[in-house]
Order: C-alpha cells, then sequence, then structure tokens
C-alpha cells in the first residue's frame, strides 16, 4: 500500500482533487478577487446559450479532426516511405530534420513561425512568392489563420506520430507480405490487406492520442493569433483561460473546461467502441 | 475501512477543503511587503518589456542609493499591451501577490480604482501640498485635468499624473532626402496627401516601406483617426463612435497605403526597428519608447520625428502613467517616497537621460538636455502634442474593447473586408461592452 | 522483395529504370522534403549569427558571412536567460526523477501487488488521463495561493511529480516481464523493494528511458502552466522567458529574439543529434505498448 501512497496523494492533490473542486466552482460566480457568490446553475445553463462557446468547440473540432487525419495520414505516408531499402544519409536526415521540431518548445516554435509567415518580411510567402502564388497575410486572413495553424502544429508535432507509425510498421511480418506475393497481391492490396490490419493497434493508438493532444491545444493560438481574427482560431482551451484569466469568471471557465473533459472522455470512449470494429489485437 | 469509505472521505475532506478556501478568499491575502531590521522593502510592479529593463535597473539603483533604508524589488512584467499587464497583475494579485506600487497607464486607471483596490492619495498630497504644487506647475495643464477627469472614480485621487506618451511619426532622414522630400519641422505640419505623396517618392526612389502600418490601438489606429477629428468613443468614453465617417476616411486611407505597397501587410511579426536602421523602412509611429531600440542600433542621426500627418487638424492620443499605492500595502509611506522621488526633478531627469519607456511630464525636464540629448531632432514635438492630444478612450472592459478594434482594423487593412463593413462590425460588437 | 546481387552494369536500362531509379528519385524527394521542414530551423541559426542590419534579406542568405556572435551576447540585457534556463532545468529535473520515481513506486504495485480495489482504482487512474490540465488549473491556483508557491517553481514541479501516463505505460511494461523471476527471487527471501529495485527496474531500461524523455520534454518545454504561474522573470522558464520577448513597446531586435530561440533550440539539437537512436527508439516504444 506504501507503494502507492505518493502517486495516490499527489493524485488526490493535483488530479482528482481539482477535478473535483473545478466542478464545484462552476456552481458559483467568483473573480478571484471579492468573494464568490453561489450562482447555481447559472454557468450550465449559460453553456448552452453561448454562441461564442459553440464557435470554439466547433473550431476545437476543425482542428482536432484535420490534425489527426494530417498526422496519421501523412506521418503513414513517410513511414512507408522510410521503411525500406534507402541511402543511409537519405534516411538519417529525413528521421532527424521530422522529427526534431517536436522536441522544440511551443513557445520558440509559435515565435519562429510568426516570423517566418510575415507577408513581407518572411521567407515562407517569399518563396512562394517565387513560384508565383500570391501569399494571404496567413494568420490575418479568416480563411487561412486557422489553417495555418494547423500547418504549423503539424510541423511541430508530426514527428512524433511518425515515429510511432514507423515502428508499428516495423512490426509487419514479412512472411504475411511474402505470403500475400505469391498469392498475386500487388503493393496497394498488400497495403490494405496486410499492413493496414497488422498495423491497427498502432494506428489506433496514433489516432487516440492525436485527438486527446489536439483538442487541448492552446499554446499556438495563444501565441500567434490570440483566437483572432475574430473568433476563428479561438480553441476552447483558450476560451476556458480567457474566461478564467482575463474576464475572470472562474465559475464559468470551470463550467466550460467541464465540457472540454467531457468531450474528449466520450470521443475517446467512441474511438475505443469502434476500435473492436477494425482495430486487430 | 473499505475502499468506498475511504472514497468517500476522500471526496468530502477534498470538498471540504474547497469550500474552506472558497470562503477564505476574497481579496488579497498576501503582501508583498516586508520589514526587515529597518529596512523597509517596497514591491513595484510596471510594465517592462525587456529592452527597457536594464533601464529601470538604474533608476531603482538611483532610488535606493538616495533612500537607503527602502529596499525596491521591482518587478518587471512583460506583456504586449496594457490590457494584457491588468490581467496578469489581477492574476498576480489573485495569486496572493500583491505589490506595493503598480504603474497604470491610463488605459486602465479607472478600472483599477473601481475595483476597490486602490489607496486614497488625498492625505499624503495635503502632508506634501508644497511637493506637489512645484510638480503641477512644472507639467502640461492638460494632464492635471485628465487626471481629474478620467482617473476617478468617485472623486478621491488616487494618481497622480506622471510621465506620458504621445504619438508622432519617427522618420528616416536618409531615404527621404533621397526622395528629395523635406520633412516638416518642429511646429509644421504635412497633410495626409503630402504624406501620402512623400511615400510615393521614397518607394519610387528608393523601394524601401514608407510606413509599418501598426494595427494597434494606441499606435496605429488612434493617430489617424484624431487626425481627421473623429475618435473610438465619445469624449466621457460612454459611447462608441467607430462608425463615423471620419474613421472610415482613416481606415480607408491606412489601407490605401497598404495596397500600394507603401506600407507591409500586417499579419506577421517583423522588426521594424530593424527594417527602419537597414534602409528598408521610411517611417513608423511612435512616442518615446522607440528611442532605446534606436540608440541600440546606431540610428539615432538619421532619424527625425516629425507630427503626425493631418488631415482635418492635429491630433494625437496620449496615454500617462499613475502610480498608485495599493490599499494592502503596508508600506505606504515608502511607497509615497518612491512616489514623490519618480515626480521629482532628480528622478524624473534620471529617468529621461536614460531613454525612458514614457516621456517627462515635466516640462522643464523635456527641455532639458537629459531628455534631449542621443535622442532624435524633433524630439520636443513629443511634449508639445499634450496642446492638441486626447486621453486614449479607455472604458472599463479595456482589453475586449481593444480586441475588437484592432481586430477590425486589422482585417481592414489585409483587405478582406472593406472599412465601411468593418467599422460598422466593430461599432457592433463595441456597443454591448459598454452596457454595463 | 528478394535482391539478387546485380550490379548497375549488368542491369539494362530498362531494369535500372524500373528496380532502382524510382528508389532514388524517392530519396531524392524526401531528402528535399527534409530539407524543407528544416527551413525555418536554418533561418532561425542563420539569422541569429548574421549582425542587425543585415539580417532579413529576401532573399536570405543561406550562409552567413561574417558570422557573429553579437546577438547571443545581447541576450542577457533582454532577459535574466541563464537564470531562466537554470529554472527550467531544475523544474525538469526534479519532475522527471520525481515521476519516474512514483510512477515506478504506483506501477509495480499495480502489477504485482494484490489489493483491495486494485483494478478499480486502475479504471479511475485511465479515466483522469483525459482530464486537461485547464481543468485542474484553476483549482490547483487557488491551492498553491493557499501554500503560498505561487510564482515560485514548486508550483510547477509539483503537478508534475504525478504522471498517470507514466503509471500505465510502466505498468504495461512491466506486466509483460515474467512472474518466475518475482518468484524466484522471492525463494531467496527478497521482499517487494529488492525485486522491485533490484530486478525489475534494471530490466525495465527502455520503458523508463523512454518516459524520461517525454516527461523532461514536457516539462522542459510547458508553457501553459509556467504561464499563470509564474510571474518574475527571475522565476520563469525558457518558453513563458521567450515569449516574453515579442513585444510590441520595444521587445529587442529580432536579430537578439532569434539568438534567443536559437540558444533555446540547438541545445537540444546536439543532445538529439548525440542519442538519436536511443531517443527514437524510445519514443517508439510508447506507441507499441499502448
Amino acid at each position: 500500500m506504501a507503494f502507492i501512497s505518493p502517486a495516490m496523494v499527489l493524485f488526490i492533490m493535483f488530479v482528482g482533487g481539482p477535478l473535483l473542486v473545478a466542478i464545484g466552482l462552476a456552481f458559483f460566480k467568483w473573480d478571484l478577487l471579492t468573494p464568490a457568490e453561489f450562482a447555481g446553475t447559472n454557468n450550465f445553463e449559460r453553456l448552452f446559450t453561448d454562441a461564442t462557446l459553440r464557435r470554439v468547440l466547433l473550431n476545437t473540432f476543425v482542428f482536432a479532426f484535420a490534425s489527426v487525419v494530417t498526422h496519421v495520414g501523412i506521418g503513414m505516408l513517410l513511414a512507408l516511405a522510410v521503411n525500406r531499402q534507402m541511402n543511409k544519409f537519405v534516411q538519417y536526415w529525413v528521421r532527424t530534420a521530422f522529427f526534431f521540431p517536436f522536441l522544440v518548445s511551443w513557445a520558440a516554435v509559435a515565435l519562429l513561425w510568426k516570423y517566418v509567415l510575415d507577408p513581407s518580411f518572411g521567407i515562407f510567402s517569399h518563396y512562394l512568392g517565387r513560384l508565383g502564388i500570391e501569399a494571404p497575410s496567413w494568420l490575418l486572413d479568416p480563411d487561412w489563420a486557422m489553417a495555418s495553424i494547423i500547418g504549423v502544429d503539424w510541423w511541430h508535432t508530426i514527428g512524433y506520430t511518425f515515429v510511432i507509425l514507423l515502428a508499428g510498421l516495423q512490426t509487419v511480418p514479412r512472411s504475411l507480405h511474402e505470403a500475400a506475393m505469391v498469392d498475386g497481391a500487388g503493393p496497394v492490396r498488400r497495403f490494405w490487406s496486410v499492413t493496414l490490419p497488422c498495423m491497427s493497434p498502432t494506428l489506433f493508438f496514433a489516432m487516440v492520442i492525436t485527438f486527446i493532444g489536439a483538442f487541448q491545444i492552446f499554446d499556438p493560438m495563444f501565441i500567434m493569433t490570440k483566437g483572432g481574427p475574430g473568433d476563428t482560431t479561438r480553441s476552447i482551451v483558450m476560451y476556458t483561460y480567457q474566461q478564467a484569466f482575463q474576464a475572470f469568471d472562474v465559475g464559468y471557465g470551470a463550467a466550460v473546461a467541464i465540457v472540454v473533459f467531457l468531450v474528449i472522455m466520450l470521443v475517446t470512449l467512441l474511438q475505443f467502441r469502434l476500435s473492436r470494429k477494425w482495430v486487430h489485437e | 475501512m473499505s475502499r468506498k469509505t475511504a472514497q468517500g472521505l476522500a471526496s468530502t475532506t477534498v470538498m471540504a477543503v474547497a469550500i474552506a478556501s472558497l470562503a477564505a478568499c476574497g481579496g488579497a491575502t498576501d503582501d508583498g511587503a516586508t520589514t526587515d531590521g529597518g529596512k523597509t522593502t517596497l514591491t513595484f510592479a510596471y510594465m517592462g518589456s525587456a529592452e527597457q529593463q536594464e533601464m529601470y535597473n538604474k533608476l531603482f539603483a538611483e532610488f535606493e542609493s538616495e533612500n537607503p533604508d527602502i529596499d525596491l524589488e521591482a518587478q518587471a512584467v512583460a506583456v504586449n499591451n496594457w490590457a494584457e499587464f491588468f490581467n496578469k497583475i489581477s492574476t498576480q494579485i489573485a495569486g496572493g501577490q500583491v505589490p506595493d506600487i503598480i504603474q497604470v497607464a491610463t488605459e486602465g486607471q479607472r478600472m483599477f480604482a473601481s475595483k476597490g483596490l486602490l489607496a486614497p492619495l488625498d492625505d499624503y498630497i495635503a502632508a506634501d501640498q508644497d511637493v506637489i504644487d512645484e510638480y503641477y506647475a512644472d507639467i502640461d495643464p492638460n494632464l492635471i485635468e485628465w487626471n481629474a477627469q478620467y482617473s476617478s472614480p468617485d472623486g478621491k485621487t488616487y494618481y497622480l499624473p506622471g510621465d506620458f506618451n504621445t504619438m508622432a511619426m519617427w522618420c528616416n532622414t536618409e531615404l527621404f532626402d533621397q526622395a528629395g522630400v523635406t520633412l516638416p519641422a518642429r511646429g509644421e505640419d504635412w497633410s495626409w496627401d503630402e504624406f501620402e505623396a512623400a511615400a510615393q517618392a521614397v518607394k519610387e526612389t528608393t523601394g524601401a516601406y514608407a510606413y509599418a502600418a501598426d494595427t494597434g490601438y494606441f499606435i496605429g489606429v488612434m493617430p489617424w483617426v484624431l487626425t481627421n477629428g473623429g475618435s473610438s468613443f465619445s469624449e466621457d468614453w460612454s459611447t462608441p463612435t467607430f462608425d463615423t465617417p471620419e474613421v472610415v476616411e482613416a481606415a480607408t486611407f491606412v489601407r490605401s497605403l497598404v495596397e500600394q505597397e507603401l506600407a507591409p501587410v500586417p499579419g506577421g511579426t517583423f522588426d521594424q526597428y530593424t527594417a527602419f536602421a537597414q534602409d528598408k523602412l521610411a517611417c513608423f509611429g511612435g512616442g518615446r519608447w522607440p528611442v532605446i531600440n534606436i540608440r541600440n542600433l546606431d540610428a539615432i542621426e538619421k532619424t527625425q520625428i516629425v507630427s503626425w500627418p493631418v488631415n482635418s487638424g492635429n491630433g494625437s492620443p496620449v496615454g500617462w502613467n499613475g502610480y498608485p499605492i495599493m490599499k494592502e500595502s503596508e508600506n505606504k509611506d515608502a511607497a509615497w517616497t518612491f512616489i514623490k522621488f519618480l515626480i521629482s526633478e532628480g528622478g524624473s531627469s534620471f529617468y529621461a537621460e536614460l531613454g525612458g519607456q514614457a516621456g517627462p511630464a515635466r516640462r522643464s525636464v523635456a527641455e532639458s538636455e537629459s531628455y534631449l540629448a542621443n535622442s532624435p531632432v524633433g524630439t520636443e514635438i513629443l511634449y508639445d502634442a499634450l496642446t492638441y492630444a486626447t486621453p486614449i478612450p479607455s472604458p472599463d472592459r479595456g482589453a475586449e474593447v481593444q480586441a475588437v478594434i484592432e481586430d477590425a482594423w486589422q482585417q481592414i487593412l489585409v483587405g478582406n473586408t472593406s472599412p465601411e463593413e468593418g467599422a460598422a462590425a466593430a461599432q457592433a460588437a463595441l456597443v454591448p461592452l459598454l452596457a454595463e | 522483395m528478394t535482391a539478387t546481387a546485380t550490379t548497375r552494369q549488368q542491369m539494362t536500362v530498362g531494369r535500372y529504370l524500373r528496380r532502382r531509379l524510382p528508389g532514388h528519385i524517392l530519396d531524392l524527394v524526401l531528402a528535399v522534403a527534409g530539407l524543407a521542414m528544416m527551413a525555418p530551423l536554418i533561418w532561425l541559426i542563420v539569422t541569429s549569427l548574421t549582425p542587425a542590419l543585415e539580417a532579413f534579406e529576401l532573399p536570405p542568405t543561406w550562409t552567413p558571412w561574417p558570422v557573429t556572435l553579437e546577438n547571443f551576447a545581447a541576450i542577457p540585457d533582454l532577459i535574466p536567460f541563464t537564470r531562466m534556463a537554470l529554472n527550467s532545468l531544475t523544474v525538469s529535473t526534479i519532475a522527471t526523477t520525481g515521476a519516474l520515481l512514483t510512477s515506478v513506486l504506483a506501477a509495480y504495485a499495480f502489477s504485482r501487488i494484490e489489493f483491495r480495489g486494485r483494478d478499480r482504482i486502475f479504471v479511475v487512474l485511465l479515466g483522469a488521463l483525459m482530464v486537461p490540465s485547464q481543468l485542474t488549473v484553476i483549482p490547483v491556483f487557488i491551492l498553491m495561493r493557499n501554500l503560498g508557491l505561487v510564482d515560485t517553481l514548486a508550483a510547477i514541479w509539483m503537478p508534475l511529480l504525478i504522471n498517470v501516463f507514466g503509471i500505465f505505460f510502466l505498468r504495461q511494461y512491466f506486466s509483460s516481464i515474467p512472474r518466475e523471476l518475482d518468484e524466484a527471487a522471492r525463494i531467496d527471501g527478497a521482499g517487494h523493494l529488492w525485486i522491485l529495485f533490484r530486478l525489475i527496474v534494471p530490466l525495465s531500461g527502455p520503458a523508463l528511458s523512454a518516459l524520461a524523455i517525454l516527461v523532461f520534454e514536457a516539462s522542459w518545454n510547458g508553457f501553459f502552466w509556467p504561464l499563470i504561474f509564474l510571474n518574475s522573470p527571475e522565476n520563469m522558464t525558457l518558453p513563458v522567458g521567450l515569449v516574453s520577448l515579442q513585444n510590441a513597446q520595444g521587445g529587442g531586435p529580432a536579430v537578439t529574439v532569434f539568438a534567443a530561440i536559437t540558444a533555446v533550440v540547438v541545445p537540444v539539437l546536439i543532445v538529439f543529434v548525440i542519442f538519436q537512436r536511443a531517443f527514437v527508439a524510445s519514443i517508439a516504444s510508447t506507441g507499441l505498448k499502448g
């Protein structure tokens, strides 16, 4: 029992306890400076009428969905492209180049990309211009701001998915591939019938982890766009932060945070449910 | 005991603790000052961006040398604008760290005072009336008037007006020389059209950008709006006036500068001071604060400060610093000593010489070597502007108001919405923010 | 793919085009893609080595000449960089060792010790994996305030001592270590502690290092939590310190900001290049056991 007591104490102090307190907080109206007032279910009712909340929920879902698709999709392509006999230097280079950004702090990444994406002085728009493409003001254009964040986030975290998927790819037994080839299956057929099923646990893990992380996205929006233009890049976690620490409406911030928790739990449970259909253990 | 009982106990304890802390909270718990064997420690929180940190440290060292029994613990809060500063300070206060004095700019003075966090200064002023009188005689009367009108919710004095910033154009004389344009001297004006023509000339002859179209409320929006006779709010700050023709005209003008590629498209980050020093940028707007950056880039020689281009008349936003004492402070006397140092001729002069983030309130200092040395030609214009400046309208929900205005301006400058639509949308978003 | 040892001279052109060329082309494409990925970082490092007045040329000069270190020298004028780096190091080290310790202890209990309600508690723990830190931050903020720990490093590393993912991950790993080893040790009179630290832990090198890397990276790079809890520049960790550099009213010349970012990125890059294999293998293993 002593073995888990440190973990348990810490758990209650920093996870379990705060979770319960946060739920409790959502029943109050409090600005952190003056005494709190009991607010009953006001905060919860407000969740249903808050148009901004709907907006940020939508934004966050869009972001999370795009994140999962781009991470798993391109990660898979990369893993496939690298999992073969190839030039050693290139292999080393690709692994380094695609994985390393993951180890850099969001603060550094977001700051750097703000300069990179500057329409007049940054290198991204400059090179696009050389290709003849007229670049918009990435972070200020309502049509492009979210895409830009998705792109920067992809750049930052693809390394993790890539490595995980590559490892999963390498667990696919050669014998299965050879057997399939004997049966006359081409590369594409083999991918769908051999590779994917064998990799399904890894794919599943990648999707679940990517979604959970993506749904809680905060740092790049906070550093690069502050939720703008308008509300187009406001994530739900950013909204929580703003309610609690800028509008000083801690009770409502807690209520929104509860929504985050519920969504993550529900989607993850859903993914687990669906996994029975397609994940081979 | 059974697991269920254990769990039940645990959750009850947690809830009990939680409710206890909710009940116990309310108002700050701890303040930052201590007394240590005769020495008093004062904490002072100010908006200090990274580059001004060093300068402030020297100022504080000067104060400590004059007041050896007071230890000054200064805390720089590095944020982007005053709205974020107040959020940060409020969070800090909520976290139990209450400074003795804070630097509060116009944008937040009324808000802070109305939260009941500040100590009235009237008694201190009465006790040191001669010091205050001498000070008031040396500063622009507008500052005194504005301070009385805008910074107090209940008639008591919470702030003494201090150093301030107005807006002017910082111009690269080399680029303008090459373009064959003569910049207006102190006391002269140039119109929006003349500015545009000059910008085009610069672009044609040197290829450089003419103006960095900042989208900040104070730095980029209000100067254009005010020089066109408009404003973001009514004079008592209670009604938004963002969709007036004057504002739309101003937005249209700046947008056309961007369209003609006289100003870089906003949307990322680039270092305008470096671009200026590299002769890639002819003008940027600024108050006193760019002086440190420009000094560091050795570009003072080729800089001239010119008054903002006018369309209907001179205009400039103005924001000034106040230094209130927190109600919870246990070292109010020491805090008052620090405030007197800040407004004293010696303190003010020292600050001005170091560069300073804002211009000195005292006219005597503004005309002295300590302020003007190693500063661009035309620096006096920043003080002159006090005669026609308008206090930056700062309703209570300042952070949200600023976000709406800056958002709209950005969208207009980038071309995603027309000036009329952008202004109308902003106005619509502003009205509910004022409706409390 | 069975490969007969065919030298290029022995292959006909047709066979070469079909067999080897696609591979080479793909190699080239990947190499270029990698270059594009690294381009922002290369631009970062190159610019930080360029004097202020020559920086940000378009098109960019990818090879700086002359190289200067003056931007790095200017960093301390802007932020107490060394102090912040030390703070980050302190937080990360304490968090990593602490989290490893608590996770190892708890994982052992969940995997090897029978106690009442063990499985149900484990499920609750799993559920906690989905509790976002934004939900717990407000109550923890209140807790830290009452403890007087706001604006201290303790407020950052203490909550990092509990790592639910770590407990889960290690428990899976421990469960895959055969019980026979335990039994053999027990026959010799070993107790739980001995088994854990002398038997299980040494066998769990890869898993422990994977966890250590993840926890260290998360605590070193963490931004949200320090943003809320740390106020004074002397107490800040590097990420928060970096972001404080982007500042409208004078945040320092961009080249110095770039130098600061480089100073944060390059040490990690060096460590990574040296330990690349181990790094990647560790991270990969988290996906396989999950």
